[in-house]
């Protein structure tokens, strides 16, 4: 995994310095040394993690006759298959990268070469021929891209912060999408946070030549249509594994050790369970709490106890949750509503200590297979409307919620009262999501009057009012992977927070030919009878993973929320960012409000999600601005001339 | 002496204080549920405040609509509490 960033369509005398200081900001991503490729119009800039070809492999990297130049972020895990083909058909390679067959493929097949590509990718090609470039995604936004255009020249980089390099970009948080992380958790792209910055979709490319206005092409999306409804769970288990374990074992090409996250829950078991098919010597890292509410310990112990797995838990207490908010915050590039993401930069860092760069984790399994309670809720929520008198409904209450120990939002009495009566338009296709969207929103009530006049929820809420295709689980998945999925779990908890320690994840449920099989599968091998969540995988794991974590029901991996500040010690930089000075300062909260939630929360009043929610995005709100907005200027790196791995002059090449 | 009114008077206040934020309810016979002021959770933090304020034992099996979903049915089985634990 790397960091990419650069420009196009530029003629300035201060092209190469610029294009250093837009790479310096993402050394995190890449430690290992720079690249750097300019020409009259084009600067590129890459900054290596190494990973595949040690030895040689530096980046931007170029076709035979240097027509066709990339920088590149991600891995191309089928590029061994793919170089067969390419070698075959006479193509030369000069490294032994995954990156090369970009550029060869490319020369074949033009940009249709996208839909070969089986990875995770971040890719900008520059045709030096054609004059034209593309800014490519892969299918659901495991890896970042970024542009803006300014006076023609487009700007790009794996990060927002390469992009505020450059003095002339302006920092300003954009109010509208505010509201979408307060109603989604994340904006859907193009849009960001950052006024004037845009995301290159997940599953799409942008593709730009001078004096044209920047085109975005959706190239792959979800189809749910043409199930095979006929498919026996045996036949759909036969079929899963071999694209499961292909997927598993091609993402352990790597020229450096390959580990993998354990949380003690199906997905990720049923990773490292498949992982010693094809490796020995099994690492694993966990995170464990303090708090007892938010463990998974005896779980992990079942796996590690049935393989032979070098197992190591972090332990993360409140102080280190408060401690390391900020910076947090300085990674994302976004306001949260959990403090998720925390833990997970911390484990990253101590799997960088334990000597790995790479691990494979469960992500994607839920959306594909049906995991979520929201899913289940989804369809309890239906039959209230449909059949409220159905005998089924109150079982399939109960089998919700396992996190919540104390039974309180599986009380049949409460999700009856929540969910009978004004229970939102069944016929839209966010219908599912509607619960989840309103107790978020709540958050956009701490914004001033005038950022609320402007904020009008049914209006927010109806971005996601497309026709979809499929059943109503269908369209429940397909909401999941474009909204929390790509703008939250594979960015905030995914992509940026292992980034900030140089540890590149990979989702082998994200294998593109393993979600279209999914997508393809009839509700019932997903969810039976409204209560048997991921069945085709708790199939296909029978004998691999110990019955006890396939018996388990869903935890969603959770951390200690807003009462970790007030139970940490660390906590004074909390009041001086959410003092009535600094809220009025930064001009999106109310100062009134927000001193109350403060105040309930000194107080030791039970909370609930929202107000959790509410404070996680009040604070991280409130740092985003500090961070980016005001005080930029003094977090800018210096690219280290000693790590500068080759520099091409593009006219000369 | 705690009337009725004052036990009203301090559901709707620690309501429009601590779980509105400053907010208003828009009458007594509001439900708090249906228009999101108070969600499953916000219930249990409900009960916790009024047995704390009311000094009322409350069972984790009464935390339901029929008892807290308005301003007048927190305050009816509040004051049933009450009456009750004097008895």
């Amino acid at each position: 995994m790397c960091g990419i960033a650069g420009f196009l369509n530029r003629r300035s005398q201060d092209n190469k310095d610029l294009l250093a200081s837009m790479i310096a900001q993402v050394s995190h991503r890449g430690p290992d040394g720079y690249g750097f490729y300019n020409d009259q119009n084009v600067g590129l800039a890459h900054a290596r993690l190494s990973i595949i070809d040690l030895a040689g492999g530096f980046q931007p990297i170029h076709n035979e006759d240097k027509t066709v130049w990339v920088v590149f972020n991600g891995e191309i895990f089928n590029y061994v298959e793919l170089r067969k083909g390419l070698e075959k058909r006479g193509h030369k390679f000069y490294t032994n990268t995954d990156t090369e067959v970009i550029v060869h493929l490319y020369e074949d097949k033009g940009i249709d070469m996208v839909h070969d590509l089986v990875g995770q990718f971040a890719i900008v090609l520059w045709d030096k021929t054609r004059g034209v470039s593309y800014l490519l995604r892969d299918r659901f936004g495991v890896r970042p891209l970024f542009y803006t255009m300014k006076k023609g020249t487009l700007y790009f980089a794996s990060e927002v912060k390469s992009l505020f390099a450059n003095p002339s970009i302006s920092r300003t948080i954009n109010t509208d999408s505010l509201s979408q992380i307060f109603t989604f958790w994340g904006v859907s792209a193009p849009q960001t946070i950052f006024n004037g910055i845009l995301s290159v979709p997940e599953g799409s490319y942008v593709e730009f030549a001078a004096s044209r206005t920047p085109k975005v092409v959706k190239y792959w999306d979800h189809d749910y249509t043409n199930r095979n409804e006929t498919i026996s769970l045996e036949e759909a288990k036969y079929e899963f594994l071999e694209l499961f374990n292909n997927s598993v074992k091609i993402r352990l090409r790597s020229d450096v050790p390959v580990g993998a996250y354990l949380s003690g829950g199906l997905d990720s078991s049923a990773i490292v369970a498949t992982m010693a098919k094809y490796h020995d010597n099994i690492r694993t890292f966990s995170i464990e709490f303090d708090d007892d509410e938010f463990n998974e310990k005896l779980y992990q112990q079942d796996l590690i106890a049935s393989l032979d797995i070098n197992h190591t838990s972090f332990v993360c207490s409140y102080d280190d949750i408060v401690k390391s908010f900020p910076t947090c915050v300085f990674h994302t590039e976004s306001p949260m509503l959990r403090t998720a993401p925390v833990p997970m930069m911390i484990l990253s860092k101590l799997v960088k200590k334990s000597g790995y760069t790479v691990v494979l984790t469960g992500e994607g399994a839920d959306e594909a297979l049906g995991g979520y309670d929201l899913f289940r809720e989804n369809i309890i929520r239906r039959m209230l409307v449909t059949d409220p008198n159905s005998k089924d409904i109150n079982y399939m209450i109960d089998s919700l919620y396992s996190w919540d120990k104390k039974g309180i939002t599986k009380s049949i009495a409460m999700f009856r009262g929540i969910f009978s009566g004004d229970h939102g338009d069944l016929s839209k296709s966010y219908f599912s999501h509607l619960p989840r969207w309103k107790t978020s929103s709540f958050t956009n009530n701490f914004l001033t009057d005038e950022l609320q006049s402007r904020y009008d929820y049914n209006k927010v809420v109806a971005l996601y009012d497309n026709a979809l295709s499929g059943s109503h689980l269908n369209h429940a998945q397909y909401l999941e992977y474009h909204t929390l999925l790509s703008n939250y779990l594979l960015s905030s908890q995914g992509d940026r927070v292992a980034m900030a320690s140089s540890i590149e994840g990979r989702y082998p449920f994200l294998d593109h030919r393993v979600v279209e099989l999914c997508n393809k599968l009839p509700d019932d091998l997903k969810i039976r009878n409204g209560v048997n969540e991921k069945l085709l995988l708790k199939e296909a794991m029978k004998g691999l993973v110990p019955s006890s974590i396939l018996e388990r029901k869903k935890q969603p991996y959770r951390s200690p929320d807003g009462k970790s500040f007030f139970k940490s010690s660390c906590n004074s930089y909390v009041f001086d960012v959410l003092s009535d000075n600094a809220i009025k300062n930064a001009g999106y909260f109310n100062k009134d409000k927000v001193s109350r939630l403060v105040d309930k929360f000194q107080k030791g009043l039970v909370n609930s999600f929202r107000d959790d929610m509410a404070f996680v995005g009040i604070l991280s709100t409130q740092l985003l601005h500090s961070l980016f907005v005001e005080n930029f200027e003094t977090f800018l790196k210096d690219v280290d001339q000693d790590k500068i791995l080759i520099d091409i002059n593009g006219d000369l090449a | 002496m705690t009337t009725v009114n004052n036990v009203k008077t301090g559901i709707r206040s620690y309501i429009e204080e601590y779980m509105l934020f400053g907010g208003s309810i828009d009458g007594d016979d509001m439900s708090l549920l249906k228009s999101g002021a108070v969600d499953s959770l916000g219930a249990v933090e409900l009960s916790t405040f009024l047995s704390k304020q009311f000094d009322v034992k409350i069972d984790i099996s009464e935390v339901s609509p029929d008892n807290l979903d308005t301003v007048n049915l927190i305050t009816k089985f509040v004051v049933g509490k009450m009456l009750c634990q004097a008895a």
